[in-house]
């Protein structure tokens, strides 16, 4: 049986114990990262200012080419050897923006085929490069009547069904990991950084360490996963965390190990909690207060999003103080530059529906000030997580947001901080 | 001075608010209100439909309940209850690989035996067998394509239980039936995440002006709708969701209007329909026009079709033309609403051009009509398998003026030159193509996915609603 047509793999990466790839292989690749992300410390300004720059070219020149240009050179044989040598054609080719007509235009020049403007003495080839549910597809109907030939060259889809890169949209949020399975969370541990999807934590070392090939290591459990599934990293030098509903993970980065077990725990969010339900996507405080997501705010107060979808002031006794905008996420941002308390809010980009855009705010007693502009997300926010920069001041915070670009079926990890340079 | 800040970040506040949009993360519970015009019998795949309606709807419903091995979404094949296949070069043996920890409704695990016994009554042809944990599959014939036919239907795993039980694996089990409403419950337990709603009532035999009321009234959440409907879904605030194009939508001549002497004619007649106008204003932009009979998404060669290549007559020409050649009747299915609209327009640009054509939709007999409206639905399948399937529906239904050759698993070359040859006489003419289109209430909010997929599938398990359960 030397077929194979499909592996589990391909498509969603849900079988236990598989061991994901990660190659930097750059802006052409499938999966990218930001050399220079640098997360140790957080970001020094000149790594910034090369990983946005890196991001920005690669957005630049990462322009997905359709698969379809894939088979243009074996489709240009093909119409090229259909023709008599040195034959003039008219050439129209439809169901795209021109690049079909362009391209297999060259191609039969470059093979001695003439094209002719008017369609007088010349032989018609109409053609198309475009797809199916089973390949990609260029076919070309050439001349009419009895002398007329279909021509075609394709290419199969993968059975995994993945649509192709799109091109990376150049923010001012620095790029950490990107990868085609969904991504919970990611961190810092030791000198490497650890991605959480709904089956592994996957250890990608630094690039200077890039010797060092990433490892994956399985989550062990026998819980089905909620649909909304939300997962937690916290990490202390080597040693993390693994916080999922219902399931507890502990393990360390150097040496990669890891030990799960059906658990629930209180998750390390900045407010009290028990935890998220094995079978749920929210939070409940002591009081039975469900929420979402919640920023830490200064005098132990608590700016939450509850089941409704609400931003909730809670006081220091996580009694509600007052209710406020609706939206899906909110997490504290804080920096030693600028005094006061920051919370980053998302909210449904009105142009483009399939994705979010962050809006910072400063907090002012139990109210929001919106604060400088907003940044487009490259797609949906799926997680947004406060997190304490251990390099940083001991009263930064920063966070890690998830993006889900459904145009490309990416998933995103950014880091977002405060900067008092701009 | 205080004040005058005090009240700046209040309406700084208040204009945040009203920036953001409701929130989005989805929440669990509830039970979603579905609403059909056929009434499903049967949820068993196996068992027969009275006729394509109640055929379309029990396909849609039982996708919540029974999945396949091998699906298809916009990509094309994907993996659902099997992990992996592999056959010799002839598609003569297949080996299909089970997802594992894969658990029924009625709590036990999918066997490999299971699903060998469910292919054996839906194809009693085919050898099944078992073998080191996967299922073997040897066709009568060799299936080069057999994962995609097994995206059908029909192919879903059924587990019968004893007094005729049925356990599938899908998001929703069975709860109860009742005369008129389905209700299922979600799987728990389901491979996939549990759904975010708790059930899901279906109530069937509603018709589509009722469906219509009860979604606008707020007592159903998900309804059939058709093209003409959407722009009243959306000026109440309500919303619409849409498959990729599955009818499509043909003019096809009767046998004594598809003599070759008569091509130039029906050429002419097929180039006085402005399909552009009829999709963007008949159709509010929720059709495709189409010059060609398998939508573009799957035939990958559509716009070759768009190429003028015939002779048409002039206008001088029709009106030379005896009368009984500048009249014709078209005959519409007469409960098919949308399809009636669709002919009116058809008449309208025929008679810009000098034909006089009657829309003729008959409750009982009729005369002869010169032509008919055909709707046929396309499988959402690979190339060749969409065409000859549609090949076969247009010939039950036009007495088998219709024909053109296409082999198994043919390549796309071989699929174009086929549906050229079908389409070369103009005697069936592409008119429209048309999604499955549904309204639905501002309650329903999705998850990752729409609530209808490309291939119209019910994707309800990443539907949650935004309120309270009712």
């Amino acid at each position: 049986m030397p077929l194979v047509n499909h592996s589990e793999a391909q498509r969603d990466g849900a079988a236990g114990g598989e061991v994901l790839s990660f190659a930097a292989v750059g802006c052409h690749g499938r999966e990218w990262w930001t050399p220079a992300f640098a997360l140790r410390g957080f970001g020094v300004a000149g790594r910034f200012a090369s990983s946005a720059l890196m991001f920005l070219l690669a957005a630049a020149t990462a322009r997905a080419q359709p698969a379809t240009q894939d088979l243009a050179s074996e489709f240009a044989g093909r119409v090229a050897a259909a023709m008599a040598p040195g034959a003039t054609v008219h050439l129209v080719c439809t169901g795209d923006d021109g690049r079909t007509q362009l391209d297999l235009g060259r191609s039969l020049a470059a093979r001695g085929i003439r094209l002719a403007e008017l369609r007088d003495g010349a032989t018609t080839v109409r053609c198309s490069c475009l797809e199916n549910l089973r390949e990609y597809a260029c076919i070309a109907d050439i001349g009419d009547g009895a002398a007329r030939r279909v021509v075609a060259a394709t290419r199969a889809k993968n059975s995994g069904g993945r649509s192709l890169p799109s091109p990376i949209v150049a923010l001012q949020l620095r790029p950490l990991h990107a990868q085609r399975d969904p991504i919970l969370d990611v961190t810092m541990a030791g000198s490497a950084l650890l991605v959480l999807t709904p089956t592994t934590v996957t250890r990608i070392p630094l690039p200077e360490q890039a010797a060092v090939a990433p490892q994956s290591a399985a989550i062990a459990t026998g819980r089905v996963w909620p649909r909304d599934l939300r997962g937690h990293l916290r990490a202390d030098g080597d040693a993390f965390e693994v916080f999922l509903p219902g399931v507890t993970c502990r393990g360390s980065s150097m040496p990669f190990a890891l030990a799960c077990a059906d658990e629930g725990e209180s998750w390390p969010i900045g407010i009290e909690n028990a935890g998220m339900a094995a079978s749920r996507n929210t939070f409940a405080t002591p009081e039975g207060f469900s929420f979402y997501e919640v920023a830490p705010l200064d005098g132990g107060q608590w700016l939450v999003v509850d089941q409704q979808g609400t931003l909730t002031f809670l006081d220091a006794q996580r009694r509600v103080v007052t209710r406020g905008d609706a939206t899906d996420h909110v997490a504290a941002l804080r920096s030693a530059c600028t005094p006061g308390s920051y919370v980053v809010t998302a909210r449904r980009s009105s142009d483009l529906e399939s994705a979010d855009v962050l809006r910072l705010a400063r907090v002012v007693g139990s109210s929001l000030v919106p604060e400088a502009s907003t940044i487009a997300l490259p797609g949906v926010l799926t997680a947004l997580w406060s997190a304490r920069n251990p390099s940083r001041a001991q009263d930064d915070r920063e966070a890690v947001a998830v993006v889900h670009d459904i145009q490309t079926g990416r998933y995103e990890a950014f880091h977002l901080s405060l900067s008092c340079a701009r | 001075m205080k004040r005058f800040i005090s009240v700046c970040l209040a309406l700084a506040s208040v204009g945040l608010a009203n920036r953001i949009v409701q929130g989005a993360r989805p929440r669990y519970g509830g039970t979603l209100r579905v609403e059909v015009e056929a009434t499903i019998r049967s949820l068993d795949p196996v068992a027969a439909t009275s006729d394509t309606a109640e055929a379309a709807a029990r396909a849609r419903a039982m996708g919540l309940v029974f999945e396949p091995l091998v699906t298809i979404d916009e990509h094309g094949l994907q993996p659902m209850l099997a992990t992996s296949w592999e056959s010799d070069p002839r598609g003569a043996r297949w080996q299909i690989r089970l997802r594992s920890g894969v658990q029924l409704h009625d709590g036990s695990t999918l066997e490999p035996w299971h699903v060998a016994s469910a292919l054996r009554v839906s194809e009693p042809a085919w050898m099944i067998a078992v073998e080191s944990g996967a299922i073997v599959i040897s066709p009568r014939e060799p299936l080069p394509d057999l994962p995609w036919l097994l995206t059908d239907v029909r192919h879903a795993i059924v587990v019968r239980g004893s007094g005729g039980a049925l356990a599938g694996t899908g998001p929703f089990r069975i709860e109860s039936r009742e005369p008129g409403r389905l209700s299922l419950r979600a799987h728990d337990a389901y491979w996939n995440g549990r759904p975010f709603v708790d059930a899901i009532r279906i109530e069937m035999g509603r018709s589509a002006a009722a469906q219509l009321s009860d979604l606008e009234g707020g007592r159903a959440d998900v309804v059939a709708a058709n093209a003409l409907d959407a722009r009243r879904i959306t000026q109440r605030g309500l919303h619409v969701a849409a498959s990729r194009p599955l009818d499509a939508i043909a003019v096809v001549f009767e046998p004594h209007r598809s003599t070759d002497t008569a091509l130039a004619w029906r050429r002419t007649l097929s180039a006085t329909v402005n399909r552009a106008s009829m999709s963007t204003v008949l159709l509010q932009r929720l059709a495709e026009p189409a010059d060609a009979l398998v939508p573009q998404w799957l035939s990958g060669y559509a716009p070759l079709f768009a190429f003028d290549r015939g002779t048409t007559l002039s206008r001088a020409a029709i009106a030379a033309l005896p009368l009984d050649q500048r009249e014709l009747t078209l005959r519409v299915d007469a409960s098919d609403p949308l399809a009636h609209a669709i002919a009116d327009r058809i008449a309208v640009d025929a008679r810009e051009m000098g034909f006089v054509l009657k829309v003729q939709a008959p409750a009982g007999l009729a005369p002869r009509p010169d032509a008919r409206l055909l709707r046929v639905r396309v499988p959402n399948t690979s190339p060749d398998r969409a065409l000859a399937a549609l090949i076969e529906r247009i010939a039950n239904r036009d007495g088998g003026t219709t024909q053109a050759a296409l082999s198994p698993a043919a390549t796309l070359d071989a699929v174009y030159q086929a549906e050229s040859q079908l389409l070369a006489r103009s005697v069936v003419v592409p008119i429209v193509h048309l999604p499955e289109i549904y309204g639905l209430s501002d309650r329903v909010g999705t998850w990752n996915r729409p609530a209808v997929s490309a291939s119209g599938a019910w994707n309800f398990a990443d539907v949650w609603l935004r309120s309270g359960a009712p």
